[in-house]
């Protein structure tokens, strides 16, 4: 991986010293769109974790992924090319318009899925497959509906080959941690959606994994809960700290939880942008900063819209998809000033801002 | 187990079960009484009712049934055995499924009463033969059974496995295998019952023993026409208990979830 690692690690000694204010990693993403489809990685070396004491090595490093499905009809390209680097702790949103590949890219992540093209390390060790360093949690809960609560949790262990006594203790930790340790040992399909995720969440945490990968682990959730479940995994990151990716096509959730929010292209996809989230981790749904929150929303999502795909004009020449350039920008203007704090409601923001245009 | 009928309780079901018999025995009284035939031609209901009390009685019955049973045991044992394996492979191996369906097919099209004689010739009169020929006509819907029900197990689970590290062989045990037991269990209750059909086939084809061997006695040389309904409410009776074994078996294992 000679040239990823270049470009992974020039950047990386712009850490020092690190930004001393927030807003400077954030203008730079604004200010210099145009590389960012070529050089992902300078954006993520300019966006250190908020809470990190000093600079630490990547955690997870991907260098210049690319996917081809070769085994539909015509080849199908999801991932042209991706770069990224996460931090040890940081949490990281993958964000991109719906199948773009944020999936595939995570699978990759996870070693359930060779890349065509790259390669994907963990620490000082690549990935080459399922991973025990990696927990990963699906869309859907994905348990085994004949097993109990408790057997669910504890499958990853009994896989491993861990003594029942020990896994008694470790079952009781998780749900403990997940809120469910008063709940019988019942089956799946009594449980509520909610419910069933912490299940999956504490599965995926059980073998105590370096990452933890999610995959739009809410997305099946009703609005209510969902709220409530991001609030939750704010508070689950501080008692077992993992470096974590989250997929997620929630702008609102990529912003509120993460450090931060990588934008995807359209498929196949490249990284449009890379923004950092200049809060620290302690936030609630009612903290003043929302108004940061909304900021940094706006700016993910202006860099959703640039994004476009290639598109077949009338006479059937193609027209190839444009970064996010200026247009971005111009969105942005005014927005900067406002901050408006309803993060939350994206969908009204973006309505307001239609009849601006 | 799916009812066609709102569940009843307990008791009421067993009474149902009394009344049918009940009812089975007097029609079958009446027929004899209408009809006046002869009891070579139709016995009545006591005299094979003695009859059948007589013959396991003195062992005449027994001695044939446990050859039977082995038979529908090993025979049993064996063609489901080999089908769970045929049909994981047939699931999940194209190749595999080109390869062996259309033999699969075709030795299910071809009737085993025709294929019986041929394996007596080849295996002789002894048990082998009959094991095969249960074997064989078990295999086709437990191979069926097993093939559709692993298909269904949902991809999403197996890669959930894979995201834990779980071997091939976890995999198998912790979800393929449970998740299909429900279909193979179904391709089971159908198999026990073909099972008896394969050993009464086989030991006609051939044999001196068995309770098909025993009907053939009866009706012979014997001419002892109540042994001979004695005989078939024995292999009637044999081919209900076991199909209520698998269902017992059945519901301790999936019954439970």
């Amino acid at each position: 991986m000679g040239p990823a690692s270049g470009r992974v690690s020039r950047p990386r000694a712009c850490r020092f010293p690190p930004p001393l204010f927030a807003p400077i990693p954030g203008a730079a993403a604004i200010g210099g769109p145009t590389t960012l489809g070529a050089l992902p990685a300078t954006e993520t070396a300019t966006a250190p974790p908020s809470r990190g004491s000093g600079p630490a090595p990547p955690a997870v490093t991907a260098a210049r992924l690319r996917r081809v499905f070769v085994d539909a009809a015509a080849p199908l390209e999801a991932i042209a090319d991706v770069s990224l680097a996460v931090a040890e702790r940081e949490v990281v949103a993958v964000v991109g318009p719906n199948g773009c590949g944020k999936s595939t890219l995570l699978r990759i992540l996870a070693g359930l899925l060779p890349p065509t093209e790259g390669s994907v390390v963990l620490g000082d060790r690549p990935v080459t497959g399922p991973d025990p360093r990696i927990g990963m949690v699906f869309q859907e809960p994905r348990l085994l509906p004949w097993l109990g609560v408790r057997a669910n949790v504890g499958l990853p262990l009994e896989l491993a080959g861990w003594s029942a006594a020990d896994r008694r203790v470790r079952v009781q930790e998780l749900l403990e941690l997940v809120g469910l340790a008063d709940v019988p040992d019942v089956r799946p399909a009594q449980l509520s959606g909610g419910m069933r995720q912490r299940l999956a969440i504490a599965r995926a945490l059980a073998l105590r994994p370096q990452v933890l990968l999610m995959d739009e682990p809410f997305s099946a959730l009703d609005a209510l809960t969902r709220e409530r479940f991001n609030a939750e995994m704010l508070r689950l990151w501080e008692k077992t700290p993992t470096t974590s990716v989250l997929v997620t096509h929630a702008i609102a959730e990529a912003v509120f939880l993460a450090d931060r929010v990588i934008v995807l292209s359209p498929r196949p996809a490249r990284v449009v942008a890379d923004l950092p989230v200049d809060l620290p981790r302690q936030r609630t749904l009612r903290t003043p900063e929302s108004a940061a929150l909304s900021t940094t929303a706006a700016r993910v999502r202006a860099h959703l819209r640039g994004a476009t795909d290639d598109v077949r004009d009338a006479t059937g020449a193609i027209v190839p998809g444009r970064l996010p350039g200026s247009d971005a920008e111009a969105l942005l203007e005014g927005i900067e000033a406002v901050g408006r704090p309803a993060w939350f409601d994206p969908f009204g923001r973006e309505h307001s801002r239609e009849h601006e245009r | 187990m799916k009812r066609l009928v709102p569940p009843r309780g307990r008791l009421t079901d067993v009474a149902l079960i009394g009344a049918a018999a009940v009812s089975f025995v007097l029609a079958w009284k009446a027929l004899v009484w209408v009809s006046g035939l002869p009891p070579y031609i139709l016995p009545a209901p006591e005299t094979v009712a003695a009859r059948l009390a007589g013959a396991w009685g003195d062992g005449t019955i027994w001695k044939h049934a446990q050859v039977t049973l082995l038979e529908i045991g090993l025979g049993f044992a064996v063609g489901a055995g080999l089908a769970l394996v045929a049909g994981y492979a047939l699931a999940r191996s194209r190749i595999v499924e080109r390869f062996l369906s259309p033999y699969l097919v075709a030795a299910q099209a071809t009737p085993v009463l025709a294929l019986a004689p041929l394996i007596a010739l080849w295996f002789g009169t002894g048990i082998v033969a009959k094991v095969i020929v249960c074997a064989l006509i078990v295999f086709f819907p437990v191979a069926i059974v097993t093939m559709v029900g692993i298909r269904s197990v949902d991809p999403r689970l197996v890669e959930m496995l894979r995201s834990l590290r779980a071997t091939r062989r976890q995999i198998v045990t912790r979800l393929e295998l449970p998740a299909a037991l429900p279909s193979i269990f179904g391709g089971l209750r159908i198999g026990i019952t073909l099972a008896v059909i394969g050993a009464i086939v086989g030991e006609w084809a051939g044999g001196d023993r068995g309770l098909g061997v025993l009907v053939n006695i009866a009706r012979g040389g014997a001419f002892d026409t109540p042994l001979l309904f004695a005989t078939l409410l024995t292999i009637a009776g044999l081919g209900l208990a076991l199909y209520g074994l698998v269902v017992v078996v059945e519901r301790r294992l999936v019954g439970a979830r």
